[in-house]
């Protein structure tokens, strides 16, 4: 269970989160929902410890993030995110392999889970002594997947993995995603700005507006039963777009 | 590799101190080698057992003084007005006894005149002087229509012309002036009667001049003698005494002669040193290209290059990186080694000679500094153009620093260190020749040595050999760019 209390985060003087406390129960896949800018990249961020709380804590499996090194979070967390992070030096073997070799860990001893993560995801093995630069988006980003499990962490945090795809391999991405997310049973946290996709993937949802948690519950719950305006206005006006 | 080549430098560091050889060194211009020569052949010739360094060829007097007092050299051939005006700055004392006292506390001796002087002197063709019976200068009082074709220096100086006209009570009015290369032709062909030259120079003894004697004494003396560091002489007394029978016994023609063996007969020094011992009859000699010589100074080149290059890049992209870390450390990083830059290659050499003596430490010592900057700032350069967000990433799989800067950030800003890398090298293959100035050989010795000849054959000996270097390091590191920069990232 990942759990943050009170959490506050101001960059200069600005609030980007203010006063967050909620949990995000095991085994389930949760999804942080808002519009852009409202702070659901940031709540990623505090929780793998690329960024400090400027107040309130966040716990992991009941451990203060704030008091165990970087390096220790990171073994908690697969991450994947909507940029490039492929090291465009390596191959993308080396590139999955970088988490195992990093904590000196026998490959030999991964390549079981690896083969079973290729299948998973469909990654097409001639791609592994592939550069980066050779792939295309949808591929990059199911290395980054595979890359991000590779060392099998109970909980997977993706942050708009699929917003920098185009639509019609966004959607297939889509369907695979919720098939592994099935096959896999880990904690999720999904954040995104597309109502769609969150009903899609997700059975926990949190909205998210101006740093602060407006609601959250089932995706019915929160049409059916909009705690405020905002939530009633929000649903609208995503509606409306198809 | 690089640790043998870095253990070899080490060795050779440690190693020159320990075995304690004689160490005789020289100016830069042929008179200066000569003499070094003349004094290092003394030695073996007699005294067989000892061993004895010829550090030839430096780049000035202050080189030298530094080198001298801490025990770089032994002994070299200097001139008493220089040794009263540049070391002792007190141009006032003239006879060896007063300028051996005033060297004493700089633990320096000096051996008597070793029989001539080198300064300025007047010259006039033998006809002339017989013709107007003209021995000294004071005989020219009588003379007032000989034309006079004098340097523009020697016009200008203030102890020049007119103050010895002054004081010789010369009233000529036909006076030329005339750059120095042509007042002998001017001479020969009769156009001038008397002309301004140094008092050693060869082509006194080519034109067949008569020198004046300077009876009132108006120029002042440079009478070569043997400079020497004191506990040289303590340790080693009897070869002084040995140095010192070398007193009074070259005089100015004899000199001359040594001069023109070299510069007008194609002698090496070391022949015309020989031939002060066991005079032979000189033919004139053609200058022949030595591949093995060249051979092995551009080893001695490359060496210098390579080690200080090293140097530089085991030193320089930790600093680049360390630059990347906080704002003033760039600052003063980036300021340091820019300021290094500024300073004149020969100026840099030269400053690192009081502490690091003369040879390999300071050489090495410069061009690593002027290899500096390029990597340094291109390293920075490199470290910083990496997206953050790749390095965010290798933050979150789990690597540790050292692992992130190792096998992401250092591999990522390759082509970036690459390059200044190359640049340091092609820098460092140019100023490697000034080594040649402090006693670190390399192909700066033939410019060196050519710039002393004043002979255009010897320079490009070595200004060709480096300028193919810098050449073949250029095309060696577009090489290295296919096996250093990982393939991913190649252009
Ligand atoms: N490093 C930063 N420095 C300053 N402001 C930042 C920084 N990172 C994020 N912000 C600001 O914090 C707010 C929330 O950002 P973010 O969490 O990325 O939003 P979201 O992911 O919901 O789009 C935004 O207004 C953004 O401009
Ligand atoms: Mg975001």
């Amino acid at each position: 269970m990942i759990e943050l209390v009170k959490v506050e985060k101001r960059y200069s003087g600005n609030t980007v989160l203010d006063n967050i406390s909620t949990s995000f129960l095991t085994g389930k896949t949760h999804i942080l929902l808002g519009q852009s800018g409202c702070g659901k990249s940031t709540i990623l961020r505090l929780i793998i410890g690329l960024e400090s709380a400027d107040n309130g804590e966040i716990f992991v499996d009941n451990k203060d993030v704030s008091l165990i090194s970087r390096i220790e979070i990171s073994a908690y967390f697969g991450y994947v995110i909507q940029d490039k992070t492929l090291m465009p030096h390596l191959t993308v073997l080396d590139n999955i392999l970088l988490p195992v070799r990093a904590r000196k860990i026998a490959t030999d001893s991964v390549m079981e889970h690896f083969d079973f993560l290729k299948k998973l995801v469909e990654l097409d093995d001639a791609l592994e002594a592939k550069y980066p630069s050779q792939l295309s988006g949808g591929q990059k980003q199911k290395a980054c997947l595979v890359r991000a499990l590779i060392l099998n962490p109970p909980y997977l945090l993706m942050d708009e993995p699929f917003s920098a795809l185009d639509p019609m391999i966004r959607s297939a991405l889509q369907v695979e995603l919720k098939k592994i997310f099935a096959e896999l049973e880990k904690t999720v946290i999904f954040v995104t700005h597309d109502l769609n996709e969150a009903s899609f993937l997700g059975d926990e949802i949190t909205l998210i507006n101006s740093g602060r948690i407006i609601q959250k519950g089932q995706i019915q719950e929160l049409k059916s039963n909009p705690g405020s305006e905002f939530v009633k206005s929000f649903f609208e006006a995503q509606s409306q777009q198809f | 590799m690089k640790t043998t080549l870095l253990s070899f430098c080490i060795l050779l560091l440690v190693s020159v101190p320990q075995a304690y050889p004689i160490t005789v060194s020289s100016k830069n211009f042929t008179e200066s080698y000569i003499l070094a020569e003349i004094f290092s052949k003394k030695i073996k010739d007699d005294f067989p057992e000892h061993e004895i360094n010829r550090k030839l060829g430096m780049g000035g007097t202050g080189i030298l003084f530094g080198a001298l007092t801490n025990g770089d050299i032994d002994f070299y051939p200097e001139y008493t007005g220089t040794i009263a005006e540049a070391i002792l700055k007190r141009p006032e004392l003239k006879e060896i006894s007063e300028i051996n006292k005033a060297l004493l506390p700089l633990g320096l001796i000096a051996s008597k005149s070793l029989g001539f002087s080198n300064t300025y002197a007047f010259a006039v063709k033998k006809e002339t002087a017989a013709k107007y019976l003209i021995n000294n200068i004071s005989d020219l009082a009588t003379l007032p229509d000989l034309r006079y074709g004098f340097s523009y220096e020697f016009l200008k100086r203030n102890d020049g012309y007119y103050a010895l006209a002054e004081k010789y009570g010369l009233k000529n009015t036909n006076v030329k002036g005339m750059a120095h290369g042509l007042a002998y032709e001017a001479i020969e062909s009769g156009s001038v009667d008397l002309i301004d030259v140094y008092s050693t120079d060869a082509k006194i003894k080519r034109f067949d001049l008569h020198i004046l004697e300077d009876n009132l004494e108006f120029f002042p003396r440079y009478d070569a003698v043997i400079l020497a560091n004191i506990n040289f002489v303590k340790e080693y007394p009897g070869l002084w005494l040995h140095l010192k029978s070398l007193e009074g016994k070259i005089n100015g023609p004899e000199m001359v002669k040594l001069n023109a063996l070299v510069e007008l007969g194609n002698y090496t020094f070391k022949d015309s040193a020989t031939s002060f011992f066991t005079p032979f009859s000189a033919t004139d000699k053609e200058r022949k290209i030595n591949f093995g010589q060249i051979w092995s100074k551009t080893r001695e080149h490359l060496f210098l290059v390579f080690v200080s290059l090293l140097l530089a890049v085991v030193i320089g992209v930790p600093l680049g990186y360390l630059a990347t870390c906080s704002g003033w450390l760039r600052h003063s990083i980036f300021a340091v080694s820019g300021i290094v830059q500024t300073i004149p290659s020969l100026a840099l050499l030269c400053f690192f000679v009081p502490f690091l003596g003369i040879g390999l430490a300071p050489t090495l010592t410069a061009l690593f500094l002027y290899g500096l900057l390029p990597i340094v700032r291109n390293a920075c350069i490199g470290l910083e153009s990496i997206d953050n967000k790749l390095k965010e990433t290798s933050q979150v799989l789990g690597l540790k620093k050292m692992q992130s800067i190792l096998w992401i950030e250092i591999p990522l800003s390759m082509p970036s260190i690459i390059a200044g890398i190359k640049t340091a090298a092609v820098i460092n293959v140019g100023t490697a020749t000034l080594a040649a100035f402090i006693g670190c050989g390399g192909l700066g010795s033939f410019i060196v040595t050519g710039l002393a000849l004043n002979d255009i054959n010897t320079i490009l000996h070595g200004a060709i050999p480096a300028a193919i270097l810098a050449l073949i390091l250029q095309y060696l590191f577009d090489v290295a760019d296919r096996f250093l920069i990982p393939k991913g990232i190649r252009s």
